[in-house]
């Protein structure tokens, strides 16, 4: 029952986070052609434009195209907010709605409460790779663009691993911060700050020692050529997931160890 | 055997059960017994200590320092508080729900929780409260969430009560109708811990009171003992007595005002009051007290020559 | 069968109003011999009182002879025949305690003190006796 009522509480933002993400594919593959042809005529009627190198290649090459601007850039970013998103909940948020002592009197330990709450989470976030990867299937189909199915798995187990990192901090952080709202603006606040600063390494410079463990976005970009499927950085996605591990793990000692 | 029966007697049982809040002393050294299948009423100003002592019965919060155990369970022990709170059924003063769910989906959610779960007083209080299975609580009025909220309490076929506040903010009627919830439970055998504000709700239904004053008790009694042997005892002297030759077993606080001695007695009122005849009083009256009478008298900081006697 | 809710902060206990009212119904004939009373559960719901009181309530007056408890039955007006003695003669004595009453009451307000002052001393010297008074039969 604790799963269910983690699904009533979550439900209407998941449906929002389906909604937003079957938009955003949807648009970038439903619209390429129209992208196409815009930049085609710029290319034209606008030789002075700065034509950056992505730029020429999303041009021919539609993977290229979708990387870029899906797994890469404006969709990521839109998948880091849903992910955080659906990590809000937890005691501390109940205690603000004053529901806490109805929860707690409840014969659940803290540690169930905790982990349905982050397997509800978790299993939300996957679903909602599961629909990217069909709207861009999909929308690539009906435009006609040959689209090998591989590279969206790929990319968006890589984006999934990735969310997981920031679903796991936002279900430790509002087990932290008191109030409704203020957790998810700390979390997002932080986030954005992270892709502020990992913006130059995302465009192609090279990662200076110290970006290493913050290296998340660009991680989650994945390589920009994925001929197969061991073409992916092991390692690193390994260490995101012990990161979201530890994260998890301190969220459940804050929820198991606090007063309320 | 016999030390385990008595063991088994109590409901709950602190022992200097203390909790600070950084510095703050919210409980201290708090030891307590509810026996079984009593209604007790847990009386004190706000901030008292009472929802501080009630989080740490309930496995809500931890215990700085002393132990306790409510129905035999320990509850600093997590696995045993789980155990304890299958069988017990808590009302915060709040009675706020999960906004996201409606009334069905609340009792559908709860009743999963309790073996105990009685199903015919779900049916008999949603039929008399006339509650929409299919409302969202959020959409109830401040009446209807409460009686919800005493729904998903009392259909738990709890051992144990404890509410906090229950009646706080209640229409009359509504409030009469839990207490006659809490009586019909009684009768079923459950013991109930309430705290409450209302003195003469608690004089209507309590079999005992606890009174907890800054976080400590200073009155553990039955509501019998009050109406049988608390009395205040008043006199008229010439001479003002010396305090000391009114130290009795018994006395709780002697007051001087001007001619007349008010003494206030936990027991033994006769003696007393013939100890005051024979020293030249004149007028001795024993009287009875209410509870709210001998309430606002222990909670008195400033006072007369207190002999501090509890 | 109508009893009132005992109040609480009249200076006397619950259980002893309550036990006053179920004499007095059986003195007046609301309650006769043999009559059934509400179980100790329903009393006390619709009392909202406390169930042990009742239960005190009926044990007590079992023992005087008033009632019968009869296990997993209820309680019931003793319909043995000590009882219509009992009621008989509480009732005469009932009947002069009334007049003795009267008495006192017109004595005292002829001497000009108030209601409310005879109230407290009746209280007063009430609250002395307690524990000495002897059970009635």
């Amino acid at each position: 029952m604790l799963y269910y009522k983690a699904w009533l509480e979550t439900r209407t933002r998941f449906y929002t986070a389906v909604v937003v993400t079957i938009a955003v594919c949807a648009f970038f593959t439903l619209a390429h052609t129209w992208i196409e042809n815009n930049w085609q005529r710029d290319l034209i009627e606008h030789p002075e434009y700065d034509n950056p190198a992505w730029f020429l290649r999303a041009m021919r090459d539609y993977p290229f195209y979708l990387y870029h601007f899906v797994y890469a850039d404006f969709f990521q970013k839109i998948w880091v907010f849903l992910a955080v998103l659906l990590g809000v909940g937890g005691l501390t948020r109940e205690a603000a709605h004053g529901t806490a002592g109805f929860t707690l009197s409840l014969p659940v330990s803290r540690s169930r409460l905790f982990a349905t709450r982050a397997l509800v989470a978790v299993g939300e976030l996957f679903a909602l790779a599961v629909i990217a990867l069909i709207a861009i299937v999909l929308g690539s189909m009906v435009m006609h663009l040959p689209y090998p199915i591989y590279h969206g798995v790929t990319h968006l187990t890589i984006l999934f691993a990735g969310g997981l990192v920031f679903l796991a901090a936002s279900l430790c952080l509002t087990e932290f911060v008191e109030g409704e709202n203020t957790p998810v603006v700390i979390t997002l606040g932080g986030v954005g700050l992270l892709y502020f600063v990992m913006q130059p390494y995302v465009d192609g410079a090279p990662l200076d020692w110290f970006a290493v463990p913050f290296a998340v976005p660009k991680l989650m970009a994945g390589p920009a050529d994925i001929t197969g499927v061991g073409n992916v950085a092991w390692l690193a996605m390994f260490a995101s997931l012990a990161a979201a591990g530890l994260l998890t793990a301190v969220g459940v000692v804050r929820t198991r160890r606090s007063d309320y | 055997m016999e030390i385990s029966s008595v063991k088994q007697a109590y409901a709950i049982e602190t022992e200097a059960l203390t909790k600070y809040y950084g510095d703050f002393e919210a409980v201290r050294g708090l030891s307590m017994r509810v026996p079984k299948g009593t209604i007790t009423g847990f009386l004190g100003q706000n901030g008292a200590g009472k929802s501080s002592t009630i989080r740490m019965l309930l496995g809500m919060s931890r215990p700085t320092r002393g132990n306790g155990r409510v129905l035999d369970f320990d509850i600093a022990d997590e696995k045993q508080s789980i155990e304890m709170r299958k069988r017990v059924a808590y009302v915060a003063e709040d009675k706020r729900l999960y906004d996201y769910m409606t009334v069905g989906q609340m009792i559908d959610f709860t009743k999963v929780f309790y073996p105990g779960w009685r199903t015919e007083i779900e049916q008999k209080l949603l039929d008399e409260f006339r509650l929409p299975l299919d409302r969202p609580t959020k959409k109830l009025s401040k009446g209807m969430r409460t009686q919800l909220a005493l729904l998903l309490a009392f259909a738990r076929g709890a051992e144990l009560l404890v509410l906090d506040e229950p009646t706080e903010g209640l229409d009359p009627v509504m409030a009469e109708k839990l207490l006659e919830l809490v009586v019909g439970a009684a009768a079923d055998g459950a013991t109930v811990f309430f705290s409450s504000h209302q003195i003469s709700e608690v004089e209507q239904i309590a079999d005992r009171i606890l009174l907890i004053d800054r976080g400590q008790l200073v009155l553990d009694t039955t509501l019998e003992s009050i109406a049988t042997d608390f009395r205040r005892i008043r006199g008229v002297y010439d001479t003002a007595p010396k305090p000391a030759t009114l130290a009795l077993d018994g006395v709780q606080r002697v007051t001087v005002d001007g001619r007349t001695v008010s003494v206030i007695v936990t027991r033994n009122s006769i003696s007393i009051a013939e100890r005051m005849r024979a020293q030249s009083a004149s007028a001795v009256e024993v009287l009875p007290m209410t509870l709210k009478e001998i309430v606002l008298e222990s909670l008195r900081r400033e006072g007369g020559s207190g002999t501090g006697e509890a | 069968m109508q009893l009132l809710k005992p109040n609480p902060a009249s200076g006397v206990p619950i259980y002893l109003q309550l036990k006053e009212q179920i004499r007095h119904a059986c003195e007046t004939g609301a309650l006769r011999p043999g009559d059934s009373l509400p179980g100790i559960r329903a009393l006390a719901e619709s009392m909202v009182i406390n169930p042990n009181t009742v239960a005190r309530v009926y044990r007590e007056l079992e023992q005087e002879g008033l009632l019968e408890l009869r296990h997993g039955v209820g309680a019931f007006v003793a319909t043995r025949p000590g009882t219509s003695r009992w009621t008989a003669a509480r009732s005469g004595q009932m009947k002069a305690a009334q007049k003795a009453a009267k008495t006192f009451v017109q004595e005292l307000k002829r001497r000009g003190i108030g209601s409310d002052e005879i109230r407290r001393l009746v209280e007063a010297e009430l609250a002395t006796h307690d524990g000495r008074v002897p059970l009635v039969g």
